[in-house]
């Protein structure tokens, strides 16, 4: 990430060789394969001729598909805006002011992860029914007056995300706001600066890695998620993850999946580059007018 | 994440099995030490079936093996009949891998990683698969038992000398609903477009093109089977209407939505509104005015079966009036074997939803499995979704 400079140590270049071998095999292959479907010419249920047509492409550029990346997209922003001003004071909190049973609190946060990310989706199904348990306590405070209606809509989706990746926002924060010098934030008390203005001058400058790196992980796997829309997400808002399976599983058209398929990872480089370069071209100046 | 793709559709067949068989009360104590051991199981028999996939057996001719792995629609064979046939043969069944449709089931036999030695394709998956040639040639003087075969089924167009294939049971697919919470007495296709409005959300259809295309034909009074493209772009239409009224697209996960009074309307499986009717007794089921699909479920074995011969012993096992009899009644799907009626719960033999009357039977119309047919409907399908 951003803002390393560490010293580099010489190593053995055939220790990185396994890595390769990796990559090569399990990333580079599939995505080869990928790209060589999207281009090819879906004949009937079973035939497929390769080549270099960009049908699948065309047939994308239809509201109908636009819209999909749209609802993903808002869909992936919104969890992990969702994270992040849940997850930021979790972790400032457990870096800050637990003193003691912070690796217990730590662990807490990835007992979830014990269990299948399935079975916890089931269980919000649960949960969200307009007729279980949260809606009947909601309704007996009278905080709603009709039962429940968030299941099988996008904002099940979004609770169900969100729920999913916390984790995964709050320990980069964590490492780095554990990691960032508090005498930087006495000094800037000291020098006048109120609480909101240290923070915004200070803190939140130097755990931009930790905030960058943790939109950048719940981000990336939202815009494919397939099990939170397909159990909690009902018929409305389609996205793009159950849609691509749909494309494959259904429509047996790898072709046309292949392709939904390509243009979101296109996308997500680009967005992800851009991102990066804007971000961490501030983070950096941050990081300057800070020290 | 932990494994976002592929995985969990293994394990959401699974979950749905199981808790499908949860909502049963009279089965829930033999289910309930079980499950994690069928999670297991699961697991092993997949790994199993791949490692055995490539070295598929191609001589029927020889000895019983010791193991059977099947894949199947959830909770669609009685666990009973799997002990018994085990206990009576000393063999393994694997019966804990399934599929929530044709579909699903046919892209992973085609794509080789199978390992699965008997699957229960509908008549016109049947006809698909054989023509790929992904349907082992059963061997007819190891199932004598095909004798007990309903003459009504033994000669369906699909594979009309069953040279593939042997009948499991037969349904319809039409729509419930729950009369306690639906004022209209439903009984038409039309009825469950039209009041889709009025129960906004309260909907739910099946997550596979045939039944949910063939539903929008057969309200506009097209046939099942239309080649016509512009007859499947009008059943579109009247469906991309419908979505927003329609809470979730599933095959696996209406009965416990409608079981818990979430959702009212459901287009189903005839037999499966039978476990709905143990939480929620006002469901009715319809086989609606304008007519319906009766589909034939079937055993068959896939060419790359690792044990063909004990899956055509099963078959021909599986194939008398008292062994039906006992599927029946806990499937709730009516059995094609002459007989087999005597042998099953009277709730179900004697239910006309199960068992329909001839005047409606001859509302009836099949999948006739054309690939062009099925293909147009996948096409308005994908775009249904996606809508």
């Amino acid at each position: 990430m951003a803002g390393g400079g560490r010293p580099s140590v010489a190593e053995p270049r055939g220790l990185i060789f396994p890595a390769w071998v990796y990559y090569t095999v399990f990333f580079l292959a599939p995505l080869t394969i990928i790209v060589a479907y999207a281009f090819a010419h879906r004949e009937g249920f079973f035939e497929i001729t390769f080549g270099l047509t960009t049908e699948n492409f065309v047939e994308l550029w239809d509201p109908l598909y636009l819209k999909i990346y749209g609802n993903t997209l808002v869909m992936a922003a919104g969890g992990t805006l969702g994270c992040l001003l849940i997850g930021y004071p979790f972790a400032y909190w457990l870096a800050t002011r637990v003193r003691s049973h912070r690796t217990l609190l730590l662990l807490l946060v990835i007992v979830p992860f014990w269990t299948s990310i399935l079975i916890r989706t089931y269980a919000w199904q649960l949960i969200l029914s307009p007729r279980g348990p949260l809606s009947s306590v909601l309704q007996a405070l009278q905080v709603i007056a009709n039962p429940l209606g968030v299941l099988n809509t996008s904002k099940a989706v979004l609770i169900g995300v969100i729920y999913d990746y916390l984790p995964l926002m709050i320990f980069p924060l964590y490492v780095s706001i554990e990691r960032m010098d508090r005498r930087l934030v006495e000094a800037s008390r000291d020098l006048g600066a109120g609480r909101w203005r240290t923070f915004r001058r200070i803190t939140l400058p130097l755990t931009m890695p930790g905030i960058l790196t943790g939109c950048l992980l719940v981000f990336v796997p939202m815009t494919g998620e397939y099990v939170v829309p397909t159990i909690l997400g009902g018929a409305k808002g389609a996205l793009f993850g159950p849609i691509v399976a749909g494309a494959f599983l259904d429509a047996l058209n790898y072709p046309f999946g292949a392709a939904m398929a390509l243009v979101m990872v296109v996308f997500l480089l680009a967005a992800i580059f851009l991102y990066l370069r804007v971000m961490g071209r501030r983070t950096e100046r941050g990081l300057g007018a800070a020290l | 994440m932990d494994g976002a793709e592929g995985r969990p559709s293994d394990l959401d067949r699974l979950l749905a099995g199981m808790r499908r068989r949860g909502l049963s009360r009279r089965r829930f104590l033999q289910i309930a030490g079980m499950t994690p051991m069928a999670a297991f199981l699961a697991a092993c028999s997949r790994r199993i079936g791949e490692g055995q996939g490539e070295q598929a057996t191609s001589a029927p001719a020889g000895e019983l093996e010791d193991e059977l792995v099947i894949y199947n629609w959830a909770a669609y064979l009685n666990p009973d009949n799997v002990k018994a046939f085990e206990a009576e043969y000393g063999v393994t069944v694997h019966a804990e891998d399934f599929y929530e449709s044709n579909e699903e089931m046919l892209t992973r036999i085609q794509a080789g990683a199978s390992g699965y030695d008997l699957v229960a394709p509908t008549g016109y998956m049947v006809q698909i698969m054989k023509d790929e040639g992904l349907l082992l040639e059963l061997d007819h003087s190891r199932i004598p038992n095909m004798a007990n075969v309903d003459p009504q089924f033994t000669g369906l167009s699909f594979d009309p000398e069953m040279r593939y294939h042997m009948p499991k049971d037969w349904g319809t697919t039409g729509f419930g609903y729950l009369s306690k919470f639906v004022k209209e007495e439903m009984t038409s296709w039309a009825q469950f477009f039209d009041l889709g409005p009025t129960y906004s959300g309260k909907y739910t259809v099946l997550d596979s093109a045939p039944e949910v295309i063939g539903a929008g034909l057969k309200r506009l009074g097209h046939s099942y089977n239309t080649p016509n493209p512009d007859e499947v772009d009008e059943a579109l239409a009247l469906l991309v209407d419908l979505k927003p009224h329609i809470a979730s697209i599933t095959s696996s996960q209406y009965r416990q939505l409608m079981g818990r009074a979430d959702t009212y309307v459901a287009l189903g499986w005839n037999g499966d509104f039978f476990y709905v009717a143990e939480d929620q007794p006002s469901v009715r089921y319809v086989i609606p005015d304008e007519g319906t699909e009766f589909w034939v479920d079937t055993w068959a074995i896939p060419a790359s079966a690792p044990h063909p011969n004990l899956a055509q012993e099963f078959i021909n096992w599986i194939l008398t009036p008292e062994r039906q009899g006992v599927e029946s009644s806990y499937t709730y799907y009516a059995s094609c074997v002459t007989g087999a009626q005597e042998h099953t719960d009277d709730a179900v033999a004697d239910d006309a939803n199960i068992y329909p009357p001839s005047e409606v039977v001859e509302r009836l119309e099949a999948n006739n499995g054309d690939p062009e047919v099925l293909d147009l409907r996948n096409e308005a399908w994908r775009r249904f979704q996606a809508a």
